[in-house]
């Protein structure tokens, strides 16, 4: 399995943990803030549970890939951008009540991500890969399954639709 | 600009999320929510065998024991509950009460069986407050499985299984031959008497009253169900002399595969889960005669998940009217450079169905797989249904082989 962007550089500081416990501890922020980003801050704790309770689940094969970090982000990031899974998981969240958001943002930033979500999904999806995830575009290609000029077309889509909003003007 | 500001964005939300703290994982603190919801009662309906309870009942009884177990906990423990049917109305309803110190559930997601009864704790729903009741073994994963196990059931109509969530009921019946011919979600609260089961055999209801109407029932083996979201939403909209069966659940759009009444299937559609009955004229009927016209010529359906999206490239497109509604006709270019003519039956940004019109083998890169992989696949002469995680190079091989059987 190919490992990517900050992913890889986490890798090679973390290693491939062995007890779930430990892949958890050790990867629940990173998931933690690729949900956020592309479900926003109600659902973000739920749907990295979510994602790590399938790797729970499924962690006798889990553990034997090359990087379970990466398999559990992509499943994280599958959940985020379903809008049921966001929706049901915003409306669990919702019954839990009384948590204060746990990260907090510059209002323009806060705004930025925002408009990353309204963005479509592919678009969305490329811009957290390579901003947030740091991935090249030809990782993102990679990941994403598709070739390096449509990442540059989401890429270059999304970053006028960004403009667009955020400023006003392309 | 746009950049420096993308760039900023990840920067703070890195720094911030650095911050954050942990919670327990939830396989571990499920526990927690459970004891948290013992004031509350999960109600338990079993219906067959051991778990009989007779309708109009209305004396205390023991009901048998449960017992729940993890592998955090080699210790299993047992909870024997008694309850009475708290009004007429309910009188096929059992209350299980969670207050036992006994209900220690580690992992929810552990399922035990007590001899014809499997309670199941499901913990992607609130940390366990979902509980279905299974006359089988083991659903070990979601919802979703349940189905599979149904062609387990020895005796006719005794699969019942309901489960509560948040305030809502989801209850499934399955008949022998192991299709669910009823689901159902509803509101105890505002639709008391919903339901009256009968000894399994009848299901009947009035409309619903709850004022964002969400269960239809008809006559008996005449429905079709639309599935949302498989915990969390579900629909009964009635078809005459159709019954349906959700062929699996996903959460990228809703699966429908109808049925006729001698377990034929007539049709498959597969729903924009956004546009329901509730904000557009309810597709379905039209949606199973427009499978069934073009099963009857000879076409293949396929429906995909999101991810057909990954490996196709819409070339051109053109709106035609036909006696089932607005269509799209547009031509698909799969990755390998191949355009095939295709027909867009619904689509939402989440999932789409698409029938292609034109035939020809698919190339395996042009479909990726997912590591979601709690999908499932059917095909029959006339249809494949496929949706994201199940193993494509079987799905390519289907659709290769029946490819090659078309005339």
């Amino acid at each position: 399995m190919r490992v990517y962007g900050k992913m890889r550089d986490e890798m090679l500081t973390v290693g491939t943990p062995v007890r779930f416990e430990e892949f958890y501890r050790t990867g629940y922020r990173r998931v933690y803030r690729l949900v956020w980003a592309l479900a926003g801050p109600t659902a973000a704790e739920e749907l990295t549970q979510d994602a790590f309770l399938r790797a729970h689940r499924n962690w006798g094969e889990v553990v034997t890939l090359d990087d379970p970090h990466q398999w559990v982000s992509r499943v994280a990031r599958n959940l985020a951008i379903s809008r049921f899974r966001r929706l049901g998981a915003e409306t669990r969240a919702l019954t839990r009540l009384d948590r204060p958001e746990p990260v907090r943002l510059s209002e323009s930033a806060t705004d930025v991500w925002e408009a990353v979500r309204s963005l479509p999904r592919r678009q969305r999806e490329v811009v957290v890969l390579c901003y947030l995830e740091g991935f090249t575009r030809i990782e993102a290609a990679a990941e994403l399954d598709v070739s390096p000029e449509t990442v540059k077309t989401h890429l270059d889509r999304a970053r006028i639709s960004l403009a667009n909003r955020l400023e006003g003007h392309p | 600009m746009i950049d420096e500001q993308l760039r900023e964005a990840a920067r703070q939300l890195e720094t911030a999320t650095q911050r954050i703290s942990i919670p327990a994982p939830r396989h571990h603190r499920a526990a927690g929510p459970l004891k948290a919801v013992t004031a509350a009662t999960v109600i338990v309906v079993a219906i067959g065998a051991a778990w009989v309870i007779s309708a109009g009942s209305t004396a205390e009884q023991p009901v048998g024991s449960v017992a729940v177990s993890s592998p955090d906990e080699p210790t299993e423990t047992t909870a024997t509950t008694t309850s009475a049917p708290r009004t007429t109305d309910e009188r096929h309803l059992l209350h299980l009460p969670l207050s036992d110190a006994s209900w220690t559930v580690a992992d929810p997601g552990v399922l035990h069986e007590t001899g014809v009864a499997s309670l199941y704790f499901d913990p992607l729903e609130s940390g366990g407050e979902f509980v279905i009741l299974s006359p089988v073994d083991a659903p070990t994963d979601e919802l979703q499985r349940l189905s599979a196990l149904l062609p387990m059931v020895d005796e006719p109509t005794s699969a019942v299984a309901i489960g509560s969530y948040q305030d809502l009921w989801l209850v499934y019946r399955a008949e022998r031959n192991g299709l669910v011919t009823a689901c159902a979600r509803v509101s105890p609260e505002s639709n008391p008497c919903f339901l009256r089961l009968d000894g399994g055999a009848t299901w009947t209801t009035g409309a619903p009253t709850s004022p964002e109407p969400t269960l239809w029932i008809a006559p008996e083996g005449t429905a079709v169900v639309r599935f949302e979201d498989h915990h969390s939403t579900l629909w009964m909209i009635p078809i005459d002399d159709v019954v349906a069966f959700p062929w699996y659940f996903t959460d990228s759009a809703a699966h429908l595969t109808a049925f006729d009444a001698a377990g034929d299937i007539i049709g498959s559609h597969v729903f924009d889960p956004l546009t329901g009955p509730l904000t557009s004229p309810y597709p379905g009927p039209a949606a199973v005669e427009l499978m069934r016209a073009l099963a009857q010529q000879g076409l293949a359906v396929i429906a995909f998940g999101q991810e057909v999206e990954a490996g196709t490239q819409e070339t051109s497109s053109d709106t035609v009217s036909t006696p089932y509604g607005e269509l799209r006709s547009v031509l698909l270019t799969l990755n390998d450079g191949r355009t095939v003519p295709a027909v867009i039956v619904g689509q939402g940004d989440i999932g789409f169905a698409v029938v292609w019109l034109g035939a020809g083998p698919l190339s395996p890169v042009s479909i990726p797989a997912d590591p979601v992989s709690d999908e499932s696949t059917h095909v029959d002469d006339n249809m494949i249904i496929v949706t994201r995680g199940v193993a494509m190079s079987e799905v390519i091989e289907r659709w290769n082989t029946y490819v090659e059987a078309l005339p």
